[in-house]
């Protein structure tokens, strides 16, 4: 239904403000509510409602002796059937809504859709979902066993079974969370304090929703590491803080429509959204400040490797491909897996779960790998390599995941870190402010890092989901792990952007003492 | 931060000494030790660089008593045969042997003087499962204290040690003029990493005395800049102020200019309609003028040829 203007602004289309609408607006309203009506309905029904309401609540329309605030709600009311028909009266995007509504109002932990799990191929562990995702509880009749695993949902963009991370935040970094049967590898920052916490959470959310662990140290014993997780947040708490976070933004944003006086065009436009959240959310919540309690604890099913006790301490140089402390490790993995059956080995009528394996720094030198961390070039470059490769060919023919630590500041070698990250399906790198001269920048006042997203996988696909910003920074709040776009405000000092004179004859000083002995003095290096 | 570290209050199980060349960190050693000693602690120390004699120099008889020194230095390759210490013989295992051998019921603080000697004999990785396992506490050991010569080793290996370490002290020699009474010996950077997995980092001019005891002289630890504040002060100069014309506004101008609508503010309802999505993208309105020769035969028609 075409707006005719009658007052002639042609010009004024270009303000298209469903373009600019975020996942966000599209997924906070309730657009059925909106045309008053429900999803089982028809697109004829649909547009039919839509032009009684559009014909009721447009401003022409209005009788002349309408109060003023009236009118605007009208108006509001209007604009607000418009966008809902520009969603639900596309095939594509009201069917995008429709998943991602269904997706919100289930509880967390159920999956509901089918999943077939390829256990055969090493391609990769492929569950066929999200295609087949409709509005009715009818389901096909098929070979497959059904299966719903705790704490898993199926990926939205390419059908792969996706486990959280446990931070929220990093799980919609990394495309959604983590997906089963693959490697996340996190560089250490400087101090190994962020890259710790992560693998707690990572642990943490495998206690809360039911999976196994293994846990693998070399330095702190993992039954530590198990007493040290941070507790969960009940699920009432968390739900009402992130909502009032988000009340809170739509408030001020709906305050400042009305005070735009020169740059109304702009008002219905979103704020630049810092926060990075996706519709529906798959993790949960931990308080840093306590820690989890030891029935929880006790309740989860806890494999640990921890290699002081795996190996002697003076055993001889490795001659072998791998070394030592990585073989055994390796083998105490398979072992796991086999055993308990998230290979698909043992008895259908087992309850399925997840192995979440943890391994803290990786690499360094308590691990026996005397070479990487250690030396330029080592001779032995190849064992965490063929570690890892060994590695990955375990989990993608198992239900399992696994999260990596390496202090990768402590490796020489650069081109072993890029064999590495090669490696290891996503790779992350935390580098913190504590310690650096970035401390008392003040645009970096917030937070407490910065993330790098250095890797993320295609799996069984030719594209992946990247996140639409490079500069996400981190910092660790009490209650939640926040990874945010690092929104720079603009530099309107006087010296931005203009190099002195002065600045350019010393750099070109330094620059010319550096290429050659012969370059002394005051040379301005003119171009 | 140094003190406290000293004295033990803080700084965990392994506590690394690094030091250069160019400033030397045995007196600061010797200060631990000292600390140690008078808090009634045993001390066992290991030496492989220097001789006895030369280590108990300044400390007096009465601290004698405490401190067991197991000689690595005489006869490092054990050619006499005479049960002395050796590099091979280092292991974990094998230190904690001869601690017990002492029968002392404390535990006790081990002092490594120092690790380079080790590093060059044994692989690196030895030493730092070795310095985990001693570091971790329990049965004997308290702490242990080492001293590491960061230039006599690859970065890499250097790297690797001080990242086990739980507090790190750095010597570095003194830049710039000190007018205090003491001389300083020089900078010491410390970075202490607590359990709860923060990192504190100081720095400070310290001074050893005659008999062994570290006094800091100065704090040297760059606190956060000041200048955000200042630079946000001055920019509340007004700029509108000491010029030879007027660009104040008096009351009743500035009623004025408030109540001027602006040219292209709009009325509240045509706001709004304007702010309505509009489908279709832009759309072109084409009012052809008079002079407009709209003529869809012959578009060359007026030219001349």
């Amino acid at each position: 239904m075409q707006n005719t203007d009658s007052i002639g602004l042609g010009a004024e289309d270009a303000v298209k403000c469903r373009s600019t609408m975020t996942c966000e607006d599209i997924l906070q309203k309730d657009w059925y509510n909106i045309l008053d009506a429900n999803p089982s309905e028809s697109l004829q029904e649909l547009k039919q409602k839509y032009q009684k309401l559009a014909l009721l609540y447009h401003p022409d329309k209005q009788s002349p002796d309408v109060p003023a605030e009236e009118l605007e709600k009208r108006v509001q009311r209007f604009i607000d059937v418009d966008q809902a028909w520009k969603i639900l009266g596309n095939e594509e995007t009201k069917k995008q809504y429709d998943l991602q509504r269904r997706g919100r109002s289930l509880p967390r932990n159920t999956s509901f859709l089918e999943h077939k799990i390829n256990m055969a191929t090493n391609a990769g562990v492929n569950v066929n979902a999200g295609t087949r995702a409709t509005a009715t509880s009818f389901q096909k009749k098929s070979r497959s066993k059904l299966v719903s695993i705790p704490g898993t949902r199926p990926s939205v963009q390419n059908g792969q079974l996706l486990v959280s991370t446990g931070v929220t935040s990093l799980d919609y970094v990394i495309g959604g969370g983590l997906a089963v049967g693959t490697l996340l590898l996190i560089e250490e920052d400087k101090y190994d304090s962020y890259s710790r916490m992560l693998l707690k959470y990572f642990l943490a959310e495998g206690v809360v929703c039911g999976h196994s662990l293994f846990i693998a140290s070399s330095r702190d014993h993992p039954g530590d590491i198990l007493q040290e997780l941070p507790a969960p947040l009940l699920d009432e708490i968390s739900n009402t803080e992130v909502e009032k976070e988000l009340a809170k933004a739509g408030d001020s944003s709906r305050e400042t429509q009305d005070s735009m006086k020169i740059a109304w065009r702009y008002q219905n436009l979103p704020k630049v959204q810092t926060t990075l959240a996706s519709s529906s959310r798959f993790g949960h919540y931990y308080d840093v400040s306590k820690s989890m309690s030891t029935d929880m604890c006790e309740a989860a099913t806890c494999h640990s490797f921890f290699l002081p006790n795996e190996l002697p301490l003076e055993s001889a140089a490795e001659s072998s491909n791998m070394n030592k402390g990585y073989i055994k490790l390796l083998r105490s993995i398979q072992g796991v897996i086999h055993k308990e059956g998230f290979d698909g080995a043992g008895p259908q009528n087992k309850p399925r779960s997840i192995l979440r394996i943890g391994v803290h720094s990786l690499g360094s030198a308590l691990w026996g790998d005397d070479d990487i961390c250690c030396k330029e070039n080592p001779e032995h470059a190849h064992s965490l390599t063929t570690f890892l490769y060994s590695l990955r060919a375990l989990l993608r023919t198992s239900l399992s995941v696994c999260m990596v630590t390496v202090p990768s500041h402590l490796i020489q070698n650069k081109a072993i870190m890029g064999r590495i990250t090669k490696l290891c399906d996503t790779v992350v790198s935390l580098e913190s402010f504590s310690g650096s001269e970035r401390e008392t920048n003040p645009l970096y006042k917030d937070y407490h890092g910065l993330l790098h997203v250095k890797q993320i996988p295609h799996l069984n696909s030719l594209m992946c989901e990247v996140p639409d910003t490079k500069d996400l920074a981190f910092k660790l709040k009490r209650k939640q792990f926040t990874i945010e776009r690092l929104h720079l405000p603009p530099d309107l000092s006087d010296t931005v952007s203009r190099l002195s004179k002065q600045d350019l004859a010393e750099s070109a000083k330094l620059l010319g003492l550096g290429c050659g002995t012969t370059a002394t003095g005051k040379k301005h290096l003119d171009f | 931060m140094l003190v406290e570290i000293i004295q033990g209050t803080e700084g965990g199980g392994l506590v690394v000494i690094k030091d250069s060349a160019e400033c030397d960190g045995r007196s600061l050693l010797k200060g631990f030790v000292k600390a140690a000693v008078l808090r009634n602690e045993p001390v066992h120390v290991l030496g492989f660089e220097v001789s006895e004699d030369e280590l108990r120099t300044g400390l007096d008889s009465g601290t004698a008593s405490r401190l067991v020194f197991h000689d690595g230095y005489s006869d490092p390759l054990q050619w006499l045969g005479q049960g002395k210490l050796s590099v091979q013989d280092y292991s974990a295992q094998n230190m904690r042997n001869r601690i017990s051998q002492s029968e002392d019921p404390k535990v006790v603080t081990l002092v490594i003087d120092s690790l380079s000697w080790l590093l060059l004999h044994t692989p690196p990785t030895a030493v730092c499962q070795s310095l985990q396992e001693l570091s971790r506490g329990g049965l004997k050991v308290k702490r242990v204290v080492a001293l590491l010569h960061s230039d006599l080793h690859e970065q890499g290996v250097v790297g690797s040690v001080c990242h086990m370490a739980t507090a790190l002290v750095t010597v570095t020699p003194v830049s710039g003029s000190v007018s205090a009474e003491a001389e300083p010996n020089g900078t010491v950077r410390t970075l202490l990493r607590r359990k709860t997995g923060r990192v504190s980092r100081e720095e400070e001019c310290y001074s050893v005395r005659e008999d062994f005891s570290v006094q800091i002289l100065r704090d040297l630890s760059t606190r956060k800049q000041p200048t955000p504040d200042s630079r946000g002060e001055t920019k509340q100069d007004d700029p509108a102020a000491n010029l030879t014309f007027n660009l104040r506004l008096s009351e009743g101008e500035r009623l004025a200019k408030e109540n001027l609508s602006l040219p292209f503010t709009f009325s509240e309802e045509k706001k709004s309609s304007l702010l309505q999505p509009r489908s279709g993208g832009g759309r072109i309105l084409y009012e052809p003028d008079a002079s407009d020769d709209f003529d869809q035969e012959d578009p060359d028609d007026d030219l001349d040829i």
